[in-house]
């Protein structure tokens, strides 16, 4: 799994929990004490490791980790350039469901060696949109529910997600992957002012 | 088959939302919607196109017969008045003695969004910018995350490089860095 996946949830403990608990996860995940670097790759254990260490030491679920993870990529002043980058997926939150489709390529496109999920998404119509991932791991919904409800909130809009029940392998040909469904439905667009975006915005 | 194709001006603007329509006397009578963005205040509507634009490149005679000479040809132009971003054009003649010239930002694209607040519907959808933008800022934020990275593993091999050289018990060089600076000092002798 690539560093900045696993820097991410590093990120996420540390603002959250604080360094102790941080360090704390890491022992027990067999980690060193600084955790990950965001530009390298990691075998895809350690990330299995970090997560069941911290489930254990917070006694939380992995999905409910993953997607407060998600919300804090967006929402946090640490990793402000991923806002932006999500922005980028179009002027309003419809567009950006749509946009979610090409996710995968805009950051291999950015990081060659960064993979993360496939989406599908497929408009059902009045606001409702079935989205089907499909990506290395586990958790892939659960993250990206983190991401939509606070990339929601910055566009202002309102969103309820319902993850699909449970994941299924991927049928054989497509790597041994996972495939998890989220249905989202944008029950009101103009919810709220959400915050700007300047398409020449980016500091410095 | 005619080799003249009627085109509404919508989808022109829509097409070349970067465009120009210059009449034969050489005043703007058509503005694509993003170059109307670049001047809001002034307009363009019948303001000679070569009093708004200087030609920087090439040096030709600043006049409309001067400026169908150059069709085809890329032309480096600059705005007169701030902010005096530099643009890229093509002069394409038109049927009416008039010309089309299709501009573009080149290089100065980063800045003139930010000066004049493009936005994704100013560029067509043909158009790679958006995208350009997206790469330059998460390239940038990348090439952050690799200078990070490098700052703390130059600073771990320093300290790696001062415990090889230093004694535990005494804190005193040892004999690694005796014999290197006894190298060093040989060298610098011959």
């Amino acid at each position: 799994m690539h560093g900045l996946i696993n820097k991410s949830a590093q990120g996420f403990l540390t603002a959250t929990y604080g360094t102790a608990v941080w360090e704390d996860i890491a022992h027990r995940a067999g980690l060193p004490p600084d955790g990950f670097e965001a530009m390298l790759s990691y075998p895809d254990d350690q990330t299995d490791a970090l997560l069941d260490a911290a489930c254990a030491c917070l006694d939380r679920s992995e999905a409910s980790l993953l997607e407060d993870t998600g919300t804090y990529l967006v929402t946090h002043s640490d990793v402000q350039p991923v806002r932006r980058l999500m922005r980028f997926g179009g002027p309003s939150f419809e567009d950006f469901i749509l946009s979610l489709d090409e996710l995968h390529d805009r950051a291999r496109m950015a990081v060659p060696d960064l993979v993360l999920p496939v989406i599908e998404v497929s408009d059902a119509g009045g606001g409702h949109y079935l989205l089907s991932t499909r990506w290395q791991r586990r958790g892939a919904v659960a993250l990206l529910s983190g991401v939509l409800n606070a990339m929601a909130d910055d566009y202002g809009a309102l969103v309820l997600l319902e993850p699909g029940a449970g994941s299924r392998a991927a049928q054989a040909g497509e790597g041994g992957d996972v495939i998890e469904t989220l249905s989202v439905f944008l029950a009101d667009r103009d919810f709220a002012e959400g915050n700007h975006f300047l398409l020449g915005g980016a500091a410095g | 088959m005619s080799d003249v194709l009627p085109i509404p001006v919508a989808a022109l603007d829509a097409i070349l939302p970067m465009h120009l329509r210059v009449s034969a006397t050489g005043c703007v009578v058509h503005a694509g919607p993003t170059v109307a963005r670049l001047r809001p205040h002034t307009g363009w509507q019948g303001r000679p196109f070569l009093e708004v634009l200087r030609l920087l490149r090439p040096n030709a005679a600043p006049t409309m017969a001067g400026l169908l000479g150059l069709a085809g040809q890329r032309l480096h132009l600059q705005f007169r008045a701030p902010p005096e971003t530099k643009l890229r054009g093509v002069v394409h003649p038109l049927p009416d003695g008039g010309c089309l010239v299709t501009l573009a930002l080149g290089y100065c694209v980063v800045e003139a969004v930010r000066d004049y607040g493009l936005t994704e519907r100013d560029f067509a959808h043909c158009d790679p910018t958006v995208e350009m933008l997206f790469l330059i800022e998460a390239k940038s934020a990348a090439l952050m995350e690799s200078k990070n990275v490098n700052a703390r593993l130059s600073a771990a091999q320093a300290a790696a490089q001062q415990q090889a050289e230093t004694d535990v018990l005494t804190g005193l060089h040892n004999r690694r860095a005796m014999d290197q600076r006894l190298t060093q000092m040989t060298d610098e002798r011959r």
